[in-house]
């Protein structure tokens, strides 16, 4: 026993002669203990599942309760081929991909008087006749053909051009 | 720690059941305290694991359940810790005993409640002052002080017993 040394002697002693006795034995059937002690512990050792079925069930029941509401459908697209009648384009004078543009004066004046025929030609084309200038007057000598004659020849030209282009 | 299992339990039965009987006697009856003592073998053998210490949760078990059992009956306390007392055989007599039995009991049955759980637990439940400390929440010089004191209370009055026997 602990702190044995601290008891004198005649403790100790006493402490003998009172352990000398024997508490009255137990009037239990033993065999009956332990089937009932067996009965308990294998009731208890049971309720592993029951409890497992438990929070199966709560974890449903909580999932049902707290839904999360459905995200709204994206818009199918849907993709169709639809044929839209396009204009034959203008011919256009492009450079070359990559080729260098050297511009010179005369280029440049050709260019320009290009421009302004094409001007004047859609000028016609929405106000008619009417559109083209009036012919300069020269103050040198007169001319070779007549202006209504000049007018024919230019009438002609346009209509020529136009009926390229168509 | 696995649980405990029958074989076990029916050990520590042997071992311990008779002082533990002698333990709940302090403060119920006999057929009460042995009751008590198989409701806390039964309770041993549905723990999950056993015990570091099985012999200190026994009595533990036993001194809880015991005192537990004894307040559910409060307006007689009193009439049931002297009826406890007075019952005869907390000792099974032997020739080879040195000390009476009845006379050690009756020396017992007069000590304070306090002093009287501190002797049983360390001779007959052999309990270091640790472990009784552990099982009755007290500090260990509380605790030897007391059992100090309750061995020269025992030894006056089976001294003056005696005396009056022989007289």
């Amino acid at each position: 026993m602990q702190n044995e040394k601290e008891l004198t002697r005649p403790q100790q002693e006493l402490e003998n002669a009172l352990q000398s006795l024997r508490p009255a034995p137990m009037n239990i059937e033993r065999d009956r203990l332990m089937f009932r002690a067996g009965q308990t512990s294998g009731r208890r050792r049971n309720l592993i599942w029951p409890a497992i079925a438990a929070v199966l069930a709560m974890m449903l029941g909580a999932s049902l309760v707290y839904h999360q509401p459905t995200p709204p459908l994206e818009p199918k697209v849907i993709q169709r081929v639809v044929y839209v009648p396009v204009e034959k384009p203008t011919p256009t004078i492009t450079p070359a991909a990559g080729a260098a543009i050297e511009l010179t004066s005369a280029d440049t004046q050709r260019w320009r008087r290009q421009a302004d025929y094409f001007k004047l030609r859609d000028k016609v084309l929405d106000e008619g006749m009417d559109a083209l200038p009036e012919p300069l007057v020269s103050t040198g000598a007169a001319p070779n053909e007549s202006w209504e004659e000049l007018h024919q020849i230019r009438s002609l030209k346009l209509e020529s051009i136009f009926n390229e282009d168509s | 720690m696995a649980a405990v299992n029958p074989e076990s339990l029916s050990r520590w039965y042997d071992a311990c059941g008779a002082q533990l009987r002698l333990y709940a006697r302090q403060w119920l009856g006999g057929a009460e305290a042995q009751d008590v003592v198989q409701e806390v073998f039964i309770r041993l053998m549905t723990q999950p694991t056993e015990p570091q210490n099985v012999k200190a949760w026994l009595f533990r078990a036993v001194r809880n359940t015991a005192i537990s059992q004894l307040r559910r009956r409060k307006r007689r306390q009193k009439y049931t810790e002297q009826l406890a007392l007075e019952q005869p055989g907390w000792f099974e007599p032997r020739p080879g005993d040195l000390i009476d039995a009845e006379t050690a009991q009756k020396v017992l049955q007069t000590l304070p409640s306090e002093q009287r759980e501190l002797v049983v637990l360390r001779i007959w439940g052999q309990m270091t002052l640790k472990e009784v400390a552990q099982i009755t929440d007290q500090p260990i010089s509380t605790v030897f002080s007391r059992y100090q004191a309750a061995l020269e209370a025992i030894k006056k009055k089976m001294e003056t017993s005696c005396k009056t026997k022989k007289n």
